[in-house]
């Protein structure tokens, strides 16, 4: 499992001819930065990291909102229909939107979003699976709770505010560290959606690159390029291992 | 005279209907707000959803009833036939055996593998966590990327899979330009880039197991296998199924590394699904068609969520 | 006083105003090799900036070709296309089914009408026309050609400075530049063609075929010459195993600069990536002929859209017509490989140095009067598609080469059905 990841590295130091032998060398012969320079040269990489921080942590914030309401509702709220509509807010799940590409694309390029990075959050501004996660974390805050609270006058919206969401927050850590992935790594929908290096995030910059000359023909290059693009979610990953992979389980678990 | 209290019980005292009428107003209006709330605080939610989940739905399958192509550049309405075209094309049908048979063999492949991992890493062994981490990471990262790594991996000549497999006797193989292994070769990226998340969530599963389970089946003489069979799986059994028809569900809409390592070559063989409609639509701009095999893609989705569903109530009922 | 600063700014504003209204055109181009040429794109601008003040171009890169194509159709429905961009000859004909560009006639006349022709060279001028009408100016462009790997040809025996002129000698010279080992595995391949309808195009004109008519509509690939082209092509492949199957565009350039293949038949556009990666003596040559001498035409050009502004249309004609230009094209030939399209380009001592120490690049300007048009048709990626797949299939052995190109033709026929009017 590990073998992959080390040999990108080396490959990724060396020069671009050494890799043409039929016996693999596995350290480089002449370690060299050239190739990430190489990089920086032929893609606007900063560009792209900077939309990529946009993208997935404005999606988040505004995500925030959304489910924190949504799923505040769902589970402790009574209302006409909330099952069916329960059930209408699952159908996210099982369309990606790679499935509704044709007609999104349509309805941005209607609304003049082309090629910008709303563009790219758009599908996502509702979030079925954060709803989901978070209603069961609020389900499981004792009624007897919201009933004293009530008495004390915080009631309703003030309620949620100030002590469901404070109760909620590992849902929230595991909502935001899927999310963040999720969007961190997203390829297909921006390729759709966007058009030029405007707007571009940084996974959509490597596929786009491995397009080019330089990227198909340039294994060296590409590999540097490829460890540019994965060594943020993987350090975050190093560091942070016990809450990416609880947040994964509970997603699993939830859904 | 007009009392300033709510209706119902209020310090033990039942305010009469006449008495409050003139609070009527304030009650309703607060009984509206209180009703009115729980769609309030949905109506975000809906509103986008709306928008970029239900609508493009239902406007896929109406789209996929016009001709909107380079040929016919003003959309013209023909009824189903863009979906009999569908049904008449080969090339569709080649497309959706190659997704199932993606499916088929990316599920089951991953699943067994995931758990088998699961259950050896559930042991209390030093560095577990290293090796969690290690079988995890390729989660993290995007499957562009993994891609990018397997193009690297799977090339001829001096592709790290070719050397080892010319190592072992074998000739060397262009995976990706190979007919018949190309899309094994997808698959084993898929697998690779999967089998963490599932081997978690089996962890996940198996940790929820009471262990009392395990050590009255150790007391009565099971053999690990027994014990396997007879309390782990089946305990488990419900989480798997659901879990696999989402992975299934996955599956058909499989596309990044289609797109970065084969464009659905060679020779259509590793054309799946979303490709496909990506082709028509982005490529061929050939919007009622690609519309009317995404409307039949929807379908396909139908029935496994609906599947899937049946599964979540049988686990609910499990626990 | 805040009042006056106002009017102050404003009048500032009024009076530099004329120098803001430089007319700004957007500029879509595909190019496949980002480093060096989008670089070399830039500066094209930027030295066009220089000439002209009043015009402000903004280069947006778009890919690659089939790339490019999508994010100007989907600019076109979003009703803010490009107002001048890089396409290929081929796009022409969707181009003007989605009456997305002007034709250059007017243009044209004002700088000479024949005369501005005569300099580009015919080949290049042949694709770009249509009921009479030219609608394109003539950028990158490219043929097929022959490269070969000098050192691998002395060590099997072969002359260094006798590349193969026929089909029969290109499969002797392969047969013997095939170096296996003593099981029979190869090491170094004779002859790598990568899996491209472009290529195929040029075997199929070589042995005395067409591909598709000039009107767009049809195409010929169930006829015995298209056939016979494809047979050859799968028998080098799968009976005489002196070629892979299946090499990508790319990946091929990147065996021959390996040293993994003798001989290799690609675009002069990645004469620059040969150059700079080869470290072997290598030499170019014409593609063998058969029953003729002919390759197909490759390449793109400058296309300018009907939704600009008269204004804007002028101004995107002048960026065309600077770039177009004789220094510009010699340049745009030394930094990328692509054939300049001008006559007169070759004959400036930027050129004649470039080529008096790099004569590999001679040879696909030679090779132009035997250039004919690609092939294309209506639905063109669609076309193209079809026949690539079914190539690979035959390739593949699913179908014979008969069974193959009949089986392309007609549904290549079903698809420009809607088209025969």
């Amino acid at each position: 499992m590990v073998l992959p990841l080390l040999w990108i590295v080396l490959t990724a130091f060396k020069e671009r001819n050494e890799v043409f032998s039929l016996v693999p060398q596995w350290l480089p012969a002449r370690p060299t930065f050239n190739n990430f320079l190489g990089v920086l040269d032929a893609m606007p990489f900063w560009r792209y990291y900077w939309n990529t921080l946009v993208v997935a942590f404005g999606l988040l914030a505004i995500q925030l909102m959304t489910i924190t309401l949504a799923a505040y509702a769902f589970a402790r709220m009574e209302f006409w229909g909330r099952d069916v509509l329960f059930i209408l807010l699952l159908v996210q799940l099982m369309i990606a939107p790679q499935s509704t590409v044709i007609q999104n694309y349509l309805t941005l390029s209607g609304l003049g979003l082309l090629d910008t990075r709303l563009g790219i959050m758009a599908p996502y501004l509702a979030s079925a699976f954060g709803t989901f996660l978070l209603r069961q974390t609020f389900k499981s805050i004792p009624k007897e709770l919201e009933e004293a609270a009530s008495l004390d006058g915080c009631g309703g919206f003030r309620f949620l505010a100030h002590i469901a969401v404070p109760l909620a927050v590992p849902g929230y850590l595991a909502f935001a560290l899927v999310s963040l992935t999720y969007h961190w790594n997203e390829f297909f929908w921006p390729l759709v959606i966007t058009e030029t290096s405007k707007a571009r995030t940084l996974t959509l910059g490597l596929g786009i690159f491995a397009q080019t000359a330089e990227g198909s023909a340039d294994w060296t290059m590409l590999m540097a390029a490829t460890l540019m693009v994965i060594a943020v979610p993987v350090l975050c990953f190093l560091i942070f291992q016990r809450r990416f992979i609880n947040s994964f389980m509970q997603s699993g678990l939830g859904g | 005279m007009n009392r300033t209290v709510e209706p119902g019980v209020s310090a033990g005292v039942l305010v009469k209907e006449g008495e409050i009428r003139v609070r009527e107003r304030v009650w309703t209006r607060r009984r509206v707000l209180a009703a009115a709330r729980p769609y309030l605080y949905i109506l975000p939610t809906f509103f986008f959803l709306s928008i970029f989940t239900h609508y493009p739905i239902l406007k896929t399958f109406h789209l996929s009833l016009f001709k909107w192509n380079l040929a016919t550049p003003k959309r013209e309405f023909v009824g189903l036939a863009n979906y009999l075209q569908v049904w008449s094309t080969p090339l569709f049908w080649q497309v959706l055996q190659n997704n199932v048979v993606f499916a088929l063999g990316t599920v089951p492949l991953t699943l067994a593998l995931a758990l088998a991992l699961a259950l050896l890493i559930n042991q209390k062994i030093r560095g577990l966590a290293i090796y969690r981490a290690l079988l995890f990471y390729p989660t993290m990262i995007p499957m562009a990327a993994a891609a990018m790594i397997w193009l690297w991996i799977l090339t001829p000549n001096y592709g790290l899979l070719n050397y080892y497999g010319r190592w072992l006797g074998l000739p060397d193989i262009h995976w990706l330009g190979h007919s018949r292994l190309a899309l094994w070769a997808l698959v084993l990226v898929g697998v690779w880039k999967r089998l963490g998340y599932y081997m978690v969530i089996f962890l996940a599963g198996l940790q929820v197991i009471p262990e009392h389970l395990n050590e009255a089946a150790i007391i009565e003489g099971a053999s690990p296998w027994h014990r396997f069979w007879r309390v782990t799986f089946p305990l488990l059994s419900p989480t798997t199924f659901f879990v696999a028809i989402m992975a299934v569900i996955d599956s058909f809409q499989a596309i990044d590394q289609v797109y970065l390592m084969t464009a659905g070559g060679p020779g259509n063989a590793t054309n799946l699904f979303i490709f496909y409609i990506y082709q028509n639509a982005f490529r061929f701009f050939d919007f009622g068609y690609a519309s009317a095999v995404s409307g039949i893609l929807f379908l396909i989705l139908l029935a496994l969520t609906v599947l899937a569903f049946r599964m979540l109530h049988r686990r609910v009922h499990y626990a | 006083m805040r009042g006056k600063a106002w009017i102050l700014a404003l009048l500032l504003v009024a009076v530099a105003a004329p120098t803001w209204a430089a007319t700004e055109i957007k500029f879509y181009y595909p190019v496949h090799l980002t480093g060096p040429l989008v670089k070399e794109i830039e500066a094209i601008v930027a030295d066009f900036h220089k000439a002209n003040p009043n015009i402000r171009v903004e280069p947006v890169w778009g890919g690659t070709y089939p790339e490019n194509m999508q994010k100007t159709v989907a600019a076109l429905q979003a009703g803010s296309p490009p107002d001048i961009a890089v396409h290929l000859a081929v796009d022409l004909v969707t181009l003007r089914d989605l009456d997305a560009v002007i034709p250059l006639d007017e243009f044209v006349q004002r700088e000479g009408g024949e005369k501005f022709l005569a300099d580009f060279f015919p080949g290049f001028v042949s694709d770009i026309k249509g009921d009479g009408k030219i609608w394109a100016v003539p950028f990158q462009r490219s043929t097929p050609i022959l490269y070969f790997n000098k050192d691998l040809f002395r060590k099997a025996g072969l002359d260094p400075n006798k590349p193969p002129t026929t089909w029969d000698e290109l499969l002797a010279t392969a047969q013997k530049a095939t170096l296996r080992d003593a099981s029979g595995k190869v090491i170094t391949w004779g002859l790598t063609i990568p899996d491209d309808i472009w290529l195929v195009m040029s075997f199929i004109l070589q042995n005395g075929g067409r591909t598709s008519s000039p009107d767009f509509k049809k195409v010929y690939l169930g006829e015995k010459p298209a056939i016979e082209a494809v047979q050859f092509w799968v028998d080098m492949a799968n009976k005489h195993k002196v070629m892979p199957r299946h090499r990508t565009f790319p990946v091929s350039v990147q065996d021959f600069a390996a040293g993994n293949t003798a001989m290799l038949i690609h675009s002069t556009g990645n004469l620059r990536f040969v150059r700079d990666s080869a470290k072997f003596e290598w030499g170019t040559a014409f593609l063998p002929k058969n029953k003729r001498q002919a390759v197909a035409i490759g390449g793109a050009g400058f296309y300018i859209f009907k939704k600009a502004s008269k204004e804007k249309q002028e101004a995107a004609w002048q960026f065309a017509k600077f770039a177009t230009s004789p220094e510009i094209q010699a340049r745009w030939n030394i930094g990328s490989g692509y054939i300049a399209t001008r006559r007169s380009a070759f004959d400036l001592p930027l050129m004649k140095d470039y080529t008096g120490k790099l004569p590999q690049a001679l040879v696909a300007r030679d090779q132009l009067p035997y250039a004919l048009p690609e092939m294309s048709t209506h639905d063109n990626w669609k076309m193209r598609n079809i026949f690539v797949t079914t190539f690979q299939e035959i390739l593949d052995e699913k179908y014979t080469s008969e069974e193959g190109m009949k089986k392309a033709q007609a549904e290549i026929e079903k698809v420009l059905a809607p088209y025969q009017k």
